[in-house]
């Protein structure tokens, strides 16, 4: 049923979005915008729907992301249609930068905190100000007769049939092919513990006829991985997660993944076969370089220790005061500790040196801040390098751009009179003899302007 | 229905937030790209067309994060970082750009422009 009904609501909210565009677009004549706009949200609605129904399947709601993904994507995509939409471009550049902090909640959800802020202060802070002082200069004053006209360059827009019809079959034929693979994504990891999934494929089968664990039946979990991982297997039953522990999984917590093909059978206590059908089980990998990458910060890793709390009694620290560490050891999880001479309790010499043995805290790991910049320094050095010149050359070019001198053309000219602004012919004839012969029209410029008018006439 | 509710609203939000799939990373951005595509095309105003490259970026932006995080690395975080850049060096020069032909044509119409043929 779904198989069918899917992909028809996706074209339906294709269609629908494309009628909502057009109607929305800024043209001669009544322009309904709101209309537009309902009739775009409502295929939103639709595809977002059809999307529910294609990942939903067996798994159901788990695979659904939470609300606030999708109040985030309606604001994004309504605030890029106002921008498409509104005649008059300082409003577009400040939904534009509502559409940047939708996309930032995005980014948020998706763990990826530093991108986030640094797209609100670089975009919103920085670009979109450029953006307003350009449009700012490059406005023309309106005059007091017109007030409240706009240019007709804003108030029309140029075949917006054709470009909704074109737009909207690419994303009819996006999301149907990205639909084809939704059934096979995986499944969700959490994303606020900041831990991550890899490949996996969940072959659930139950079968009761295991003798060693007779009570029930066995969820087989198959993950396949790329390289070797570890990290933890995760099961809902029912709707209700289920904990795991030593006992119940057979090669312990946190599972250890060799490249290829794993299996890890769990045995399902108290559960019938087809209640064990319905369970749900996904791993989720912890990030495998960041073993490596902390042990390049050994500070960080002492300043975590000092910070942690002992598990078996979270009113203490897991460092005591009058203790140091001496050596730590990522890729075990292990860190050495020693008591020191001078401490408060160190006056029984009989613990003086008295080495320790701790394992690190399990929530301790790399941040988003530190992944990235491990990123950006290990394996892309010549990107930033390029990057660099890139910006270095876009301001050079910038200012060179604008320190050039530029005359207004006839036709311009013209039309500036006819608005009656105040031209000063004298002074810009001056200009053009002292700029000499670098642009173009500047020979024609320098001519009396009533000839220009004469030749405008003529064009026209 | 309430228990729905209940798993979209996460009221057992320190288990689990549903990051969703890839799939639903991907629609977003498509349909942020789609609109600003059109954008492109139909409007006439210099600045605006500009301002829709923006919406482009910003949606190849939302799908490098979602593979990003998807693929368990840090690629696509990165990768946002130098897609920002060139958006930075692209208002840079684009927008001198439009100044100065707005100060030829005192218009930011891109029909004005017709002549420029090669």
């Amino acid at each position: 049923m779904s198989d069918l009904v899917q992909p028809i609501l996706l074209y339906i909210g294709c269609a629908l979005g494309a009628l909502g565009v057009i109607i929305a677009m800024p043209r001669r004549g009544a322009n309904p915008q709101v209309i537009g706009g309902v009739l775009v949200g409502a295929a939103l609605g639709a595809i977002f729907l059809a999307m529910g129904l294609g990942v939903g399947g067996s798994a159901g709601l788990d695979r659904l992301p939470n609300i606030n993904f999708y109040v985030f994507s309606f604001i994004a995509i309504g605030a890029a249609l106002r921008v498409v939409t509104h005649p008059r471009p300082v409003y577009a550049a400040l939904y534009f930068i509502l559409t940047i902090l939708a996309s930032c909640g995005l980014y948020v959800i998706l763990a990826a905190e530093f991108m986030a802020f640094a797209l609100v202060i670089v975009y919103a802070g920085a670009i979109l100000i450029t953006y307003l002082f350009v449009i700012m200069l490059a406005t023309e004053a309106p005059t007091e007769e017109e007030a409240e006209s706009q240019p007709d360059y804003d108030r029309y827009s140029r075949e917006p049939i054709g470009a909704a019809v074109a737009g909207f079959v690419l994303l009819a034929t996006l999301t149907t092919l990205f639909a084809r693979g939704a059934a096979t994504l995986e499944s969700p990891a959490p994303a606020n513990v900041a831990v991550k999934q890899t490949q996996f494929r969940p072959a659930v089968e139950a079968s009761a006829d295991d003798g060693r664990r007779a009570e029930g039946p066995i969820l087989l979990l198959s993950l396949t991985s790329d390289r070797a991982v570890n990290g933890r297997v995760h099961l809902v039953l029912g709707g209700k997660p289920i904990d795991l522990d030593e006992e119940t999984l057979e090669s312990g917590l946190p599972v250890s993944l060799a490249a290829g093909e794993n299996s890890i059978g769990i045995p399902l206590t108290g559960v019938n076969a087809d209640q064990g059908r319905g369970a749900d089980a996904w791993f989720v990998a912890e990030p495998l370089g960041d073993s490596v990458l902390a042990a390049k910060l050994p500070g960080r890793i002492e300043s975590a220790l000092r910070e942690a709390r002992d598990p078996s009694d979270p009113a203490k620290p897991l460092v005591r005061d009058d203790e140091e560490v001496v050596s730590i050891d990522v890729a075990r999880r292990e860190a050495v500790l020693t008591t020191v001479l001078d401490s408060p309790q160190g006056n029984n010499s009989s613990q003086l040196g008295t080495n320790r043995t701790i394992t690190l805290p399990a929530e301790f790991q790399i941040d988003n801040v530190e992944g990235v910049a491990f990123t950006l320094l290990d394996e892309h050095p010549g990107a930033i390098e390029i990057a660099g010149v890139i910006l270095l050359m876009a301001m050079l070019g910038a200012v060179v751009l604008a320190r050039k001198k530029v005359e207004m053309d006839d036709a311009a000219k013209l039309a500036a009179q006819q608005r009656h602004l105040v031209v000063e012919v004298g002074p810009i004839v001056g200009r053009d003899q002292i700029s000499g012969g670098s642009i173009h029209s500047a020979s024609g410029g320098a001519k009396t302007h009533t000839q220009s008018g004469a030749t405008q006439g003529g064009l026209a | 229905m309430i228990t729905m509710l209940v798993h979209l609203a996460q009221a057992d939000y320190p288990a689990v937030l549903h990051t969703g799939t890839l799939y639903h990373y991907l629609v977003t951005s498509a349909v942020l790209f789609v609109i600003g595509l059109i954008g492109f095309i139909t409007r006439l105003n210099l600045i605006v067309m500009f301002l829709c490259t923006e919406l482009m970026f910003q949606a190849a932006g939302i799908a490098l994060i979602a593979f990003s995080r998807f693929h368990l690395n840090h690629t696509g975080e990165t990768f946002v970082i130098f897609v920002l850049t060139i958006a930075a060096a692209e208002a840079a020069l684009a927008l001198a750009l439009v100044v100065l032909l707005f100060r030829r044509k005192e218009t930011l119409d891109a029909g004005a422009w017709r002549e420029l043929k090669g």
